[in-house]
């Protein structure tokens, strides 16, 4: 049988990074650096046969896909899916991944379908075309007709959930980022609820009607707890943690040498010197300047429902690089009143930290979570 | 006085007790109660009203929830009470016994 749908998206990044190791690759060969040349051109022919396109096809009642000439590929039973909508999630680099609770395949692009299974397990899939495929699937799974409520179905609910999130961010209600989810979950088992012959526009304007007003959800008594304008717990800390700093700074200013010691080899021997003014007001003046900007933007964001989820690791970052940034300045004070430990053994740590947590924001940074 | 504006604040107001007290019965899910609230005089809401409420209920520690797989749609949310939601139902329960009892000797006069 014939597939009744297939499209391939072109891994364009892919492409270019193995034709790039495959020519070094190459050079290195022929300049006489062999095993390494060799390294190189094996990984980028790899890296090519997997990932120059992905495709997917939908056939014999299973969608499937692939990446490059299909060695591996992954298939699902169309009757397990529940429904399918565009990727929400941001950006977050090709491949392999795990985000927004389900694994995403992609080789290009910033696009994908989401493909909800009955029993919960999302799995999204990269392609250019997210509107073909997802007409494509509903069209197998409910016929023509069904393709077209699917995406009728998708309009009303995305037009009443971007409402439902300005009520909510306005409200800067507490619970925005749970009760977006819920809801979301809500209206498409409502959908899935509805007989295929009653998925009409008045009977999906009804159940977006029964949900009452969005101004609803924000209104609602004892609704209204977070006092959103207070500094949470990580942003005071960073703020003592500067107060500290400044304190110290201005303390032992006296004491220091005109050209402070200010910079370090990996060895742990200076290699830089400053002027003591600047050498102590640096510091401070850059951590108040990314605190401040860490307590002001989610204030002004306009989207609450989105910073919500997130405040926690935002404030996290804040406190570390706050010690960072505080230990660093303790050291300098130090090495330069004559007690010297080398700063590598701090900064070194705590630079993996820091990385480490941005990964970790990173990995969590979802835009919304329907 | 807008009665109309008093009765839906008074019914939003009641939401907590409404919902524990349907969910002392067995888990259920948003939607069903709020089907079941439809069926019952003065208590009708809309869906929109009881998802915030959930929500606050289980930050609360007062419900839980879990997620079972439905053959028609994305699986459902149940929630079920917790044994500190227990705790607060009896005592909100007594309370509004409470209350009833001092609103109708007010209406009667008894109260000076």
């Amino acid at each position: 049988m014939n597939a009744q749908y297939r499209h391939s998206q072109p891994g364009y990044l892919s492409i270019v990074i193995s034709f790039i190791l495959i020519t070094v690759g190459v050079i290195m060969y022929v300049c006489g650096l062999r095993p390494l040349g060799i390294l190189l051109g094996v990984t980028g022919l790899i890296c090519f046969v997997f990932s120059y396109k992905l495709t997917a096809e939908i056939k014999d009642g299973y969608l499937r896909f692939w990446f490059g000439p299909g060695l591996f590929w992954k298939k699902i039973l169309l009757e397990q899916i529940a429904y399918c909508e565009p990727f929400k999630g941001v950006f977050s680099g090709w491949g392999i991944r795990y985000i927004c609770n389900g694994w995403l395949y992609n080789v290009s692009g910033m696009k994908a379908v989401t493909v909800v299974l009955k029993s919960g397990k999302k799995i999204h899939i990269g392609t250019d075309e997210p509107v073909q495929l997802i007409e494509a699937i509903n069209s197998v799974l409910h016929g023509q007709a069904g393709a077209e409520s699917a995406r009728m179905w998708s309009e009303v609910k995305v037009d009443y959930l971007k409402r439902l999130e300005q009520a909510l961010s306005f409200a800067r209600h507490p619970r925005s980022f749970e009760i977006l989810a819920d809801v979301n979950n809500h209206l498409d088992r409502r959908f899935g609820e509805l007989e295929l012959e009653n998925r009409n526009w008045e009977n999906f304007q009804k159940i977006a009607t029964e949900m009452g007003p969005p101004s609803d959800y924000a209104d609602l008594v004892g609704d209204k707890k977070t006092k959103w304008y207070l500094p949470s717990a990580a942003e005071l800390i960073s703020i003592c943690l500067i107060f500290v700093m400044c304190a110290v700074s201005v303390y032992f200013y006296p004491r220091m040498p005109e050209q402070m010691a200010t910079h370090w080899d990996m060895y742990g021997q200076v290699n830089g010197y400053m002027p003591k003014l600047p050498a102590l007001v640096l510091f401070p003046v850059i951590l108040a300047a990314i605190v401040a900007s860490f307590i002001v933007v989610p204030r002004v964001a306009s989207l609450w429902a989105n910073i919500e989820g997130f405040r926690k690791f935002f404030g996290g970052l804040a406190v570390l690089l706050s010690v960072f940034f505080s230990l660093v300045q303790y050291l300098t004070i130090m090495w330069n009143l004559g007690i010297k430990i080398n700063p590598v053994i701090v900064i070194l740590p705590m630079t993996a930290a820091l990385i480490g947590w941005i990964f970790f924001m990173l990995y969590r940074a979802n835009r919304k979570k329907y | 006085m807008n009665l109309e504006n008093w009765q839906t604040q008074l019914r939003k107001g009641l939401l907590d007790i409404v919902v524990l007290n349907l969910l002392n019965r067995g888990p259920s899910h948003g939607y069903e109660m709020v089907q079941t609230m439809k069926r019952i005089e003065g208590l009708q809401i809309r869906e929109g009203n009881i998802y915030p409420v959930l929500a606050r209920l289980q930050t609360d520690g007062l419900v839980t929830s879990y997620s079972q797989p439905s053959a028609d749609g994305p699986p459902r949310k149940y929630f079920q009470l917790t044994q500190a939601g227990q705790r607060a139902l009896e005592d909100m329960n007594r309370y509004w016994e409470q209350i009833i009892r001092s609103l109708e000797s007010v209406r009667k006069g008894a109260v000076l």
